[in-house]
């Protein structure tokens, strides 16, 4: 028997599921928040005295429990899927706030290129520069459209960081690359590191264009629109994949979540695994998931948010059979269509032989970038590829089982590799890059034929592998991080042109950034969503997260979910007054 | 262990240090050097009973994660550490049985690279599957189970599983390769030497005074603020606190 009906029932409370809640709850709704994980036990007091990188970073605890729910992976068509057995390439997290309890913080805005990277691309190098097979596409909303949100999300959240363009006025010293930005970031920018200040430095001497990485790690105390304060950051060194005792890392759990429950129209229900969408194809009447007990159970509501990790918002699309399956072959049909990643490597390492850094303090975005090689900031003609992406050095904190590195040629083990390891901890520099991941009509999310979840529901199958386009990307990113490396000057220097793996392996720890999958987009047969996160195919369902990214770009994805999340909330408040598609 | 090892250290040579065991220890500053005799002291948390490895096992990989991070005149290693108690405890507890493994069937052999763990076995499994036939290749090749060999030989024998110069079915299988073990065992072993000392590696913590970790920064106050966008130097690299012990709140 069905559950009482509700206006909103949002699936996953993370950033997304948090926020929409927030606006939709402040606004008079009665939304129910379905949660696979826990709903409490965990707050900033729960964080205090809890420095635990084998608890937290190695054996993964605030991430999803692989045993009972994890993907399969094939490199491509024609392969039989494996399972991912543990985690490895990407974490997502589970429970109240999802990985925006674990995140680093690394709160960017994507270009005005990036939304009309398919356009863009056509205008300035012709049809002709689109390798074969890849599929990038417009998003069907504009950076400027979008700017009020991300303003809106940076507000909340409490960003630091230094414009680089107020309303078109380039501004040095900050990302004169970014888009215009209607205001400066609401909180200063952390300050640079005697590390960081050496690739600032050096990107200066080189002409490029170096600014602080903005970050959701308050170097001040910080009062939101919303009225919450949160404290400045310790420099503990222990962000990514832990929760901040301090509440100086933006948290869904101490920011809008909190708001939704203060209306009391905001009921949270925590281990339950929400699976499909009843429906009639052109409606969703109500959620089914498995309560705590693992009975099913059935949630009716006016309007149904799916705003859980990439992954489950297209399982539960596909588990559905909510808008036309993505076919790889034909290119046609759209849920699970333009998978896509983050593209890493590409790095140079340095070591100093007389001179220690504080390397273990750190916060998880205190950092100095240049965005001079990302998206289309610069020429590709006759690169042999599209696509670009951030360089960065950051000292985030070198929690030890992780952060050991030697110079190359060190035995592995052993007296020697035991004294490179003393000699070096503490005088390693690197400088990283992050590259865009473009869709290809191959790359795609859709149900696994063989392999189950502990509650019998088909694992999400990906095809992925690295491209060639991506391949000579990294080979350039190398090129330009070596070329500041030697800039900064170590005594000893790692680097050239990148390489990937022969293929794309699940086991080492990338990043996680996946996205597509339920892609926003103007035309319904190219696209899940319109630019409100609305269903072309059930108005009343919402689909929002980075799954609406048709393709991923050279940043990191949570300032743009985040504003993703606002705009989705503003239409459903629309929706919901006078009904109908919004576009 | 001898009765010399057991005996306060006056001075230390590599012998010695070798001889001492788990119950010499020196630390070291940031320049390798001995802060001298007192550092010795045997550790002071009682040595656990096994809870996973028999005594052969503990023994054999304590001795291999000797020769990942000896222990030496410079200071000590993994056994020391108590690296062996350390990668117990895990082998015993959720990671070691795959609490968050997913080991659902079919198993197949992968096309390509790239997939991971593809073996129905737990890293207890392994632990248990792998060392007899590794102990068999040793015996084979070099003539004497590892704990016999020197350190030269050992050192060796690990390259050989990294190389993966040894094959060694596990339990008749080939789905994870002597690569694959010694990767799993040395990530094991930095654990053991660098995780807070309540998992039972990282005795006295000497991992964290090998490199200058000072530990869990909450327990001096969380006072990086104070440093990070300075040179100052921070006082407590290689006096480091572990996490705080919680003696219940009643």
């Amino acid at each position: 028997m069905a559950l009482k009906k509700v206006d909103v029932v949002i699936i996953g409370v993370g950033w997304v599921g948090g926020i929409i809640a927030a606006e939709l709850t402040r606004a008079g709704l009665q939304v129910v928040g379905l949660e696979r994980g826990r709903t409490r036990g965990r707050n900033t007091g729960d964080f205090q005295d809890d420095h635990d990188e084998l608890r937290y970073a190695i054996r993964n605890e605030l991430f999803q429990n692989t045993a009972h729910e994890t993907w399969t992976l094939r490199h491509n068509l024609a392969e039989n899927a494996l399972p991912i057995r543990q985690l490895g390439s990407f974490l997502p997290g589970t429970g109240l706030g999802g990985a925006g309890v674990h995140w680093n913080g690394q709160t960017w805005r994507f270009h005005p290129r990036d939304f009309t990277a398919y356009t863009s691309t056509v205008d300035r190098y012709g049809k002709a520069a689109i390798p074969t097979g890849m599929a990038i596409q417009d998003w069907g909303v504009t950076y400027d459209e979008l700017e009020p949100y991300y303003d809106k999300f940076e507000y909340m959240a409490g960003i630091a960081g230094k414009a680089g363009n107020i309303k078109g006025n380039l501004i040095p010293g900050g990302n004169v690359f970014e888009g215009p930005r209607s205001r400066e970031y609401p909180v200063r920018a952390q300050g640079a590191t005697e590390l960081t200040s050496l690739f600032q430095k050096a990107a200066q001497e080189l002409g490029y264009h170096p600014f602080p990485g903005p970050s959701a790690n308050l170097p001040v105390q910080y009062k939101n629109p919303d009225g919450v304060t949160r404290g400045a950051c310790t420099y503990c060194g222990f962000c990514e994949r832990f929760g901040c005792e301090a509440g100086a890392k933006a948290d869904p759990t101490t920011t809008v979540i909190p708001l939704a429950l203060k209306t009391g129209k905001f009921e949270l229900r925590g281990y339950s695994s929400a699976y499909a969408i009843k429906n009639d194809g052109k409606t969703g009447q109500s959620v089914l998931y498995f309560d705590a007990s693992g009975r099913i159970q059935e949630q009716p509501a006016d309007i149904i948010v799916l705003a859980a990790y990439v992954f489950n918002n297209v399982r539960t699309l596909l588990m559905s059979n909510l808008g036309p399956k993505y076919d790889p072959v034909t290119g046609t049909g759209t849920v699970g269509r333009n998978y896509c990643y983050q593209t890493g490597g590409g790095g140079a390492s340095g070591w100093f032989t007389g001179q220690k850094f504080k390397r273990y303090m750190g916060s998880g975005a205190l950092s100095m970038a240049i965005d001079d090689f990302n998206a289309d900031n610069f020429d590709h003609s006759g690169l042999g590829f599209i696509g670009g992406g951030s360089i960065t050095s950051g000292q985030s904190g070198a929690r030890p089982i992780q952060s050991l590195t030697t110079p190359p040629g060190t035995a592995p083990f052993g007296r020697d590799w035991k004294v490179a390891i003393q000699k070096y901890y503490a005088s390693a520099i690197s400088v990283g890059f992050q590259g865009e991941s473009p869709a290809y009509q191959a790359h795609h999310l859709d149900l696994d034929p063989n392999y189950r979840d502990s509650f019998g529901n088909p694992l999400i199958r990906i095809t992925f592998d690295w491209q060639p386009n991506e391949r000579k990307m990294i080979a350039f990113a190398g090129t330009k991080t070596l070329e500041i490396m030697k800039a900064i000057n170590p005594d000893i220097i790692s680097g050239g042109p990148g390489s990937l793996p022969a293929h794309y392996d699940t086991s080492v720890y990338q990043s996680t950034h996946n996205t597509g999958g339920a892609i926003m987009g103007a035309d319904p047969s190219t696209s899940v969503v319109n630019s409100y996160l609305q269903m072309w195919d059930a108005s009343n369902v919402f689909v929002v997260g980075a799954c609406n990214f048709p393709q991923n770009a050279g940043f990191n994805p949570t300032g743009t979910v985040g504003a993703l999340a606002y705009r989705a909330a503003e239409g459903i408040l629309k929706y919901h007054k006078s009904g109908g598609s919004l576009v | 262990m001898t009765d010399e090892a057991q005996r306060p250290q006056r001075r230390f040579s590599r012998r010695k240090l070798l001889q001492a065991g788990a119950a010499g220890a020196a630390t070291a500053t940031a320049g390798g050097l001995l802060t001298g005799p007192a550092a010795a002291a045997a550790p002071k948390t009682a040595t656990p009973a096994l809870k996973f490895l028999t005594k052969w096992e503990f023994d054999f990989v304590t001795a291999m994660a000797e020769t990942i991070w000896p222990t030496d005149e410079l200071g000590p290693g993994a056994k020391v550490a108590g690296v062996g108690h350390y990668i117990d405890g895990q082998l015993a507890g959720g990671w070691g049985q795959g609490h968050r493994f997913y080991l659902n069937g079919p198993f197949f052999t992968p096309a390509d690279s790239g997939h991971g763990w593809q073996t129905p076995m737990t890293p207890a499994d392994v632990y248990r599957a792998f060392l007899p036939g590794y102990d068999q290749y040793l015996r084979t090749t070099y003539g004497k189970p590892y704990v016999d060999l020197d350190a030269a030989t050992q050192t060796q024998a690990l390259n050989d599983l990294r190389t993966g110069k040894a094959v060694i079915p596990l339990a008749g299988s080939t789905a994870f390769t002597s690569a694959d073990f010694f990767t799993l065992f040395r990530q094991n072993v930095l654990e053991g030497m660098l995780a807070d000392p309540s998992y039972g590696g990282n005795q006295e913590m000497v991992g964290w005074k090998w490199i200058g970790f000072p530990g869990d920064p909450m327990r001096r106050g969380d006072v990086y603020g104070q440093y990070v966008f300075t040179k100052k130097p921070y006082p407590y690299e290689h006096k480091p606190l572990a996490m705080k012990p919680y003696k219940g709140g009643m």
